[in-house]
């Protein structure tokens, strides 16, 4: 399935519009290659490889094993993120006033860092309570995997690129996709948010609306959309219309600033989610990781 | 307007607002119904908090706002009642500090009288 490819600005820029010569090039290889053997398997045999041998020829990894070995001493890391997000908003038309004013709460998950190469990955590990169905919750799971899961990678940067080709250079030295694990926990004190089911309409006066969506952690059993700008929120991202902390998301007014076709999903929950939508999880990935946090990025996971 | 509010939280002390009530009840004490978009009774739309000295205390984000507003409305008909429920966590993802502070309704144009609450 072709993933979507949002269009962002600064800091991070995404590719433009797959190429369908791209599989053929280097670059692309090595990049295939992380995603199968892991990355520190591939930055090592780099390190070791002949440079000038390496642009004519690709590294030849390993045959993947079938079973990660067992974890060495340190080779996952685990932290526990609790941060308070403050998110001001303001400019909202008048018949949205009411959005106008301060919000904060709290972005709570534990962040798993797996260094094995054969399995490199950085996993965001949520644990709700809900009393909705186990189907409901596998509904809602799936959506947001969808959405956030697998789309971008926290990379490690090398002290200096390495040259596949001219023209051609690697900078990353470690890629760990950024996975989304839900937990489902009986106990709602284990949990980090509790969750509740709303139906659309079921509340008198139909307060919960169309698809049943209301907050952060009220979620609706007929939508699998807006729950995903909600477990933005539990990631740590501010909104993304309007005009919040002071970026105008209508673009000077050239855009309606919500729910707006080209917004990313803190702005418009059909969109997709977007690299700098990962800066928390970088932020506490690079302390995980021990590296300052200008040694590494958000990069679009292929 | 012709709607009145009031408040009655499942407790007045906040100890764990996941587990912590809020009951409003909107009243129509006109002689015309009344149409309230769904989107402006989302809790962290809908209530005022302040700290003993008067500081707004923020809630927790609001839900992303509706293409059209009008497009879902809870109607409160003529000489009746609109009953709201709401749980703690609609409003705040977590307790806030020790200490007194009060809460309200205030959405639409539509405010409830002030409630003292108590966080341990």
């Amino acid at each position: 399935m072709a993933r979507t490819r949002p269009r962002e600005s600064k800091p991070e820029r995404l590719p433009e519009a797959p190429d369908p010569g791209r599989e053929h090039t280097p670059a692309y290889r090595l990049l295939e290659l992380q995603r199968h053997v892991g990355n520190r398997a591939v930055a090592a045999a780099l390190a070791l490889e002949d440079h000038a041998s390496l642009a004519r020829q690709p590294v030849q990894a390993p045959a993947p094993a079938q079973a990660p070995p067992p974890a060495q001493p340190d080779e996952i890391r685990t932290r526990e993120v609790d941060r308070e997000i403050t998110e001001t908003i303001s400019h909202a038309p008048a018949a949205y006033a009411a959005w106008n004013n301060t919000f904060r709460w709290r972005a709570k998950w534990q962040l798993r860092l797996d260094l094995r190469a054969e399995v490199g990955e950085l996993a965001v590990v949520v644990r709700l309570h809900s009393a909705a169905s186990n189907a409901q919750k596998r509904t809602w799971a799936r959506a947001i995997r969808r959405k956030w899961s697998d789309k971008f990678a926290f990379v490690v940067l090398r002290d200096a690129p390495i040259v596949i080709r001219p023209g051609v250079t690697d900078d990353a030295e470690e890629m760990y996709p950024i996975r989304i694990r839900i937990q489902w926990v009986n106990d709602p004190r284990r949990a980090h948010y509790v969750i509740r089911a709303n139906a659309p309409g079921a509340q008198e006066g139909g307060r919960a609306g169309q698809g049943g969506t209301t907050s952060m952690t009220g979620w609706g059993t007929a939508d699998t959309v807006d729950i995903t700008h909600e477990f933005g929120h539990i990631l740590g991202c501010a909104e993304e219309y309007f005009t919040t902390n002071g970026v105008d998301y209508t673009y000077g007014g050239r855009r309606q600033g919500f729910r707006d076709p080209r917004g990313g999903v803190m702005n418009n929950p059909a969109g997709p989610a977007l690299a700098r939508n990962f800066d928390l999880i970088r932020r506490e990935a690079a302390r995980l990781r021990r590296v300052p946090l200008r040694k590494t990025r958000i990069r679009p996971w292929l | 307007m012709a709607l009145t509010a009031e408040l009655e939280p499942s407790g007045l002390r906040l100890e764990h607002p996941a587990l912590w009530q809020v009951h409003v009840v909107v009243r129509n004490e006109g002689d015309e119904s009344v149409r309230i978009p769904s989107a402006l009774l989302a809790g962290a739309l809908a209530f005022e908090l302040v700290d003993a000295a008067g500081r707004p205390v923020p809630l927790g984000p609001p839900p992303v706002p509706p293409a059209d507003l009008a497009a879902d409305t809870a109607t409160v008909p003529a000489g009746e009642s609109l009953t709201l429920e709401y749980d703690g966590n609609e409003l705040l993802l977590g307790s806030p500090p020790p200490g007194h502070y009060r809460l309200r309704f205030a959405a639409a144009g539509i405010e409830s009288p002030w409630v003292h609450l108590e966080v341990p």
